[in-house]
C-alpha cells in the first residue's frame, strides 16, 4: 500500500498525545520504540519537553545528589534521565520480588533497599504499595485484579516495607546528625524525621513544609505587613500575630478533647495535610518554619509542660509590648504563646517566671535556663516522649472498631523507641535498655529493618562500650538474630513426605492457612503456625485450664490470627474448619481488613472450585511447613472463578530435617490477650530441590 | 450556503457553519466577504473531502473550544474518543492518514486530534520494525547502531 509521508508537526502532535502517567507503560513504551525505528523519527520522539513531561508525572522523589550526576551524565537529556530511572526501576521491583520470595536472607535485601536503591526508587515502590483486591471482593471505588496474582497479599506488603526501610534511613541519618551536628539541622527537619518512620520520606515533608512558608509570606506581603528588618514599622511582634491569624485561617489549631492525643499530631506529614488540629509541639514547630522563612530568629523554648517560642527583634518604642527585663539597644526576646494564641499571644517573663516558682524552680540560673531557645536534640527527645504518652490513651481507642489499627500505632512507637535512642548518650543504661526492647520489636514486625539496626542505631548506641554488661548482651543477641535472618538454615515442623503427620510422628490435624472457627467461642480466624503440644510457660496453662481440655496439654495447638485483631492460641480440640462456601471471598476480604499480620506471613488467599477457602503461605511459613503446602493444595481442589497468572516461587523441601526449638519470646507491647510466639523465623541453607509446587495439578 | 471546489474539481454545497468549522474556510470567508464564488481547496480530494464534511456536519453544533486552554486540558480532553468519532474514524489507514492531513491544512483542531489520537493508539505495542510499517519509514541505522538502540530500549518492553 502506498503510504503518505506525515509532516514533522503531525508526528509531534501524535507523540504529544501518548499520555504522561506515573503507572502506565504503554503510551511511553510507544513513545520509546518509535524512537528506534530510524534517525528522522529518533529526532522528533526523543525531543526534550515530551520526555520532560513523562519523567516529571512519574518521579517525584530523588537523591538530590545522585539526581545531578545523572543530569551531569545525561547531558539534559530527559530521554535518556527517563531511561536511567526506568532501570532502575526495574532493579528496585527485581528486589522486591526477592523480598517477597525471600531469594536472600533479609537484611541483604533491606540493605539494598536502603542504602543502594534509597529514595530514588521510592516513586516506583509506591505504586506496588496499593492494595489491589480480586475483582468480586473489590469494592467500586477501589483497584481490582481480574487474575488474581501469586503473591497479591504478599506484595503490597512488602513494597510498603521496602519504602519504610528507605525514609528510616533517612530518619535516622537525620537523628544522628541531631547529635553529632547539630548545627546543620533545623528544628523542622529533626521533627520531620518521625514521618519516615510511617514510609514519608522527610525530605518531602520540608518540601511541603516549604511550599507552606512561602503561602503565608506572599499572603503576609499582600497584606502589606512590613517585613524588611530595618523599615520603621518593622515589629516582630505584629509579624507573629499575623503568622498566628493566618495559621488559624490555614486551621492550625489546638486540638481538643480526644483528638489531642491522635497519633497523627506528632507526625509532621499528618499535621501539614489532615491532623490540623494538633498538640502545642507541632504547631510551634509550623510557627518557627514560618517565621524563621520570614527572616524573623524564632526558637522553640522547652517550658515545662507547656512549650512555646521564643523570637528576638527590635521592637519600635510605639509598641504596645515593652518588658522592662531587657531594655538593651532596643533588643529584646519575646515569649510567644502559638498554641493559645487567640487568646493572649505574648507570654510576660514575669508570669513565666512566677509559674516557674510555682513549680518550685527557685534558682534563678535554672530559670534561666528553662527560658532560653531549646536545642533540636531536646525538642525531638520531647516529640519523643509525646509518642509514648499517646500511646497509652491510643490503646484504649484499639477496641473501637473504627479506630486506629494496632500495627500503624506500633510502628508510631518504633519511632519513638528509634529518637530516644539515636538522641540519647550512647552507653546510658536508659538506651541500652530501649535497645533491648526494639530487638524484641524488629523481630516481631519489620525484617527488613535489620541491616538499620546493625549500621545506623547500634554503632551509635552501643558501639564502643563493650565494658556495658547490658551493652554486650544487646550486641550479641543482635548478631544471634541478624544470622537467623540471613542464613539458610531450614528447620521443617511438617516436611512433605510425613503428612499429615509433623516431623516427631504426632498427628496434627489443620494445615497452615485454612480458616477456622472456633468450636466454643465461634471467632473465625487463620491459622498461622501450630505446636504438637502446648508451648505456653507453666502459668499461662494454668490460668487458661489447659489441663481441664478432653485431651489436655499434649494435643496439638495451633496460633490463629483472628478476626477481631487478637493473636490466639487455640487447641486442637476447639479448631473447626470454617466452611460457607456462598461467601468465603466475603470472609477473606474480613480477615485482611481486620486480623493482624495475615499480610506479612501470607502471599495470598483463594477459594477451590468446592467453596474451601484458603490463605497460601508466604516465603518464610513455606519453609517451614512444606507438607502443609501440599495438603492445602489436596483440600482446595480445582481453583474457583480466577486464573492465576505464573511467575516463579521458591518452594523448598527440607533435606534432613530436625525439629524446631524456638525459645518462647513475649512480642513486645504485650497484647491484651495470652501473647503467642510468632512463627518463628525460618532458616536454610544448603541448596535444596524445590517442591513441584506451581507445576502441580491443582495449580493450571 | 458556501461552495467549496477539491483539487479533483468536484463542487460541494454546505452550511455556513458546517465550513467554519474549518478556521482556513471561516478565515477565507471572513476576507472575501459575502460571496457566491467556491473556495478551492487543492490539498483536498473529493473523497476525503467527503468524508470532512460528514465529520464537521455531525459536530456544527459543538461549543468552540477556549481560546487560552491549558495544554494539559487538551490531552485529559482528547484521551478518549466519543463512540461517533470512533466509528467515522474506523476506516482504512490511508484514509486515515488523509483525514489527518486535511484537517491540518484546513484547520480543524478537534478532528485532527481524533485522528492523532487513533495514530497514537496504533502505535501502542507495536515494535520498531512494526512502525516503520505503519508509517511507510525507512530504517536507516546501520545494523551496529540499530543493535545498540534495541539493547537502550529494553526497558520499554513489556517482560
Amino acid at each position: 500500500m502506498a503510504h503518505l509521508a506525515l509532516p514533522i508537526e503531525i508526528y509531534e502532535h501524535i507523540f504529544q498525545l501518548l499520555v504522561p502517567s506515573p503507572t502506565e507503560d504503554a503510551d511511553v513504551f510507544a513513545l520509546a520504540q518509535c524512537a528506534a525505528t530510524s534517525s528522522f523519527m529518533r529526532s522528533i520522539a526523543t525531543a526534550n519537553l515530551v520526555w520532560m513531561a513523562h519523567y516529571q508525572v512519574r518521579y517525584l522523589a530523588s537523591n538530590p545528589i545522585k539526581e545531578t550526576e545523572r543530569i551531569a551524565a545525561c547531558n539534559g537529556s530527559y530521554f535518556k534521565l527517563y531511561r536511567m530511572r526506568r532501570l532502575l526501576d526495574r532493579r528496585a521491583l527485581d528486589t522486591l520480588q526477592d523480598a517477597i520470595y525471600r531469594k536472600q536472607g533479609r537484611c541483604t535485601t533491606g540493605r539494598l533497599f536502603a542504602y543502594d536503591l534509597g529514595i530514588d526508587v521510592h516513586d516506583v515502590l509506591r505504586t506496588q504499595s496499593v492494595m489491589r483486591w480480586p475483582r468480586n471482593i473489590a469494592k467500586t471505588d477501589e483497584p481490582a485484579l481480574d487474575s488474581l496474582t501469586l503473591d497479591w497479599i504478599a506484595r503490597p506488603y512488602w513494597a510498603r516495607e521496602a519504602m519504610t526501610v528507605i525514609t528510616k534511613l533517612e530518619a535516622l541519618r537525620l537523628w544522628r546528625k541531631v547529635v553529632v551536628q547539630p548545627q546543620y539541622v533545623s528544628f523542622a527537619e529533626g521533627f520531620a524525621a518521625f514521618s519516615g518512620f510511617r514510609g514519608v520520606s522527610p525530605q518531602q515533608v520540608i518540601k511541603d513544609l516549604n511550599a507552606l512558608c512561602k503561602r503565608c509570606e506572599s499572603h503576609l506581603r499582600a497584606k502589606g505587613v512590613s517585613l524588611e528588618s530595618g523599615l520603621e514599622d518593622y515589629d516582630v511582634v505584629n509579624i507573629s500575630n499575623e503568622i498566628c491569624l493566618w495559621m488559624r485561617e490555614e486551621g492550625f489549631r489546638l486540638a481538643a478533647g480526644v483528638d489531642y492525643h491522635r497519633m497523627e499530631n506528632h507526625f509532621l506529614d499528618c499535621v501539614i495535610t489532615t491532623h490540623r488540629d494538633t498538640l502545642p509541639l507541632s504547631l510551634v514547630v509550623i510557627f518557627v518554619s514560618l517565621a524563621r522563612h520570614l527572616g524573623v530568629e524564632a526558637h522553640p523554648v522547652g517550658f515545662p509542660q507547656h512549650v512555646h517560642v521564643l523570637v528576638r527583634g527590635h521592637v519600635p518604642s510605639t509598641s504596645r509590648f515593652f518588658f522592662p527585663g531587657f531594655p538593651e539597644r532596643g533588643e529584646e526576646y519575646i515569649h510567644l504563646d502559638i498554641a493559645k494564641s487567640d487568646e493572649r499571644l505574648v507570654l510576660p517573663r514575669s508570669h513565666l517566671i512566677s509559674i516557674l516558682e510555682g513549680m518550685g524552680v527557685t534558682n534563678s540560673v535554672q530559670q534561666g535556663q528553662l527560658l532560653q531557645p531549646a536545642n533540636v536534640r531536646d525538642m525531638c527527645g520531647r516529640a519523643g516522649s509525646n509518642v509514648q504518652h499517646s500511646f497509652h490513651t491510643e490503646l484504649e481507642a484499639l477496641a473501637n472498631p473504627n479506630g486506629p489499627r494496632y500495627s500503624y500505632i506500633r510502628d508510631c512507637v518504633h519511632a519513638a523507641m528509634s529518637a530516644f535512642v539515636m538522641l540519647s548518650t550512647p552507653g546510658t543504661r536508659g538506651a541500652t535498655t530501649m535497645l533491648m526492647h526494639m530487638l524484641n520489636y524488629v523481630e516481631d514486625a519489620h525484617r527488613l529493618d535489620w541491616c538499620l539496626m546493625q549500621y545506623e542505631v547500634f554503632p551509635n548506641d552501643v558501639g564502643h562500650h563493650t565494658n556495658d554488661v547490658g551493652a554486650v548482651q544487646v550486641r550479641d543477641q543482635l548478631i544471634h538474630m541478624y544470622e537467623l535472618q540471613e542464613t539458610n538454615e531450614l528447620q521443617a515442623k511438617r516436611d512433605a513426605d510425613s503428612m499429615p503427620l509433623a516431623v516427631d510422628g504426632t498427628n496434627v490435624e489443620f494445615h497452615v492457612g485454612t480458616l477456622m472457627r472456633h468450636a466454643k467461642f465461634a471467632y473465625i480466624g487463620v491459622i498461622a503456625d501450630w505446636n504438637t503440644k502446648c508451648h505456653q510457660p507453666e502459668q499461662w496453662m494454668r490460668e487458661m485450664g489447659v489441663d481441664m481440655l478432653s485431651r489436655g496439654r499434649n494435643q496439638p495447638f495451633y496460633t490463629v490470627f483472628a478476626m477481631d485483631g487478637t493473636v490466639r492460641y487455640v487447641a486442637e480440640e476447639n479448631v473447626e474448619v470454617h466452611t460457607l462456601p456462598s461467601d468465603t471471598w466475603g470472609t477473606i476480604r474480613e480477615l485482611l481488613m481486620n486480623a493482624k499480620n495475615i499480610e506479612m506471613h501470607f502471599d495470598r488467599a483463594e477459594v477451590g472450585k468446592n467453596g474451601v477457602g484458603k490463605f497460601i503461605m508466604g516465603a518464610d511459613l513455606r519453609r517451614e511447613f512444606p507438607g502443609d503446602v501440599l495438603l492445602a493444595q489436596k483440600e482446595l481442589g480445582e481453583l474457583q472463578l480466577f486464573i492465576l497468572a505464573k511467575t516463579e516461587q521458591s518452594v523448598v523441601v527440607p533435606p534432613g530435617v530436625t525439629h524446631p526449638t524456638a525459645p518462647w519470646k513475649p512480642p513486645w507491647p504485650v497484647p491484651p490477650w495470652p501473647p503467642i510466639p510468632p512463627p518463628p523465623k525460618p532458616p536454610v541453607s544448603e541448596p535444596v530441590p524445590p517442591l513441584p509446587y506451581p507445576e502441580s495439578p491443582w495449580f493450571p | 450556503m458556501v461552495t467549496l471546489t477539491t483539487s479533483d474539481n468536484e463542487t460541494f454545497t454546505v452550511d455556513k457553519k458546517v465550513a467554519e468549522k474549518s478556521v482556513l474556510i471561516k478565515n477565507m470567508l471572513e476576507d472575501v466577504g459575502e460571496s457566491d464564488q467556491a473556495i478551492p481547496l487543492p490539498n483536498v480530494t473529493a473523497s476525503v473531502l467527503k468524508k470532512v464534511l460528514e465529520w464537521c456536519e455531525h459536530h456544527k453544533d459543538d461549543p468552540a473550544p477556549p481560546e487560552n486552554e491549558d495544554k494539559d486540558d487538551t490531552r485529559k480532553r482528547t484521551t478518549d474518543i466519543s463512540e461517533w468519532d470512533q466509528k467515522f474514524i474506523a476506516v482504512d489507514q490511508e484514509m486515515l492518514f488523509e483525514i489527518i492531513l486535511a484537517a491540518n491544512y484546513l484547520d480543524i483542531k478537534a478532528l485532527l486530534d481524533v485522528g492523532c489520537k487513533t495514530v497514537a493508539n496504533m502505535i501502542k505495542g507495536k515494535s520498531p520494525e512494526e512502525i516503520r510499517k505503519l508509517f511507510n519509514i525507512v530504517n536507516d541505522f546501520t545494523p551496529e547502531e540499530e543493535a545498540q538502540i534495541k539493547k537502550e530500549n529494553e526497558w520499554a518492553e513489556d517482560r
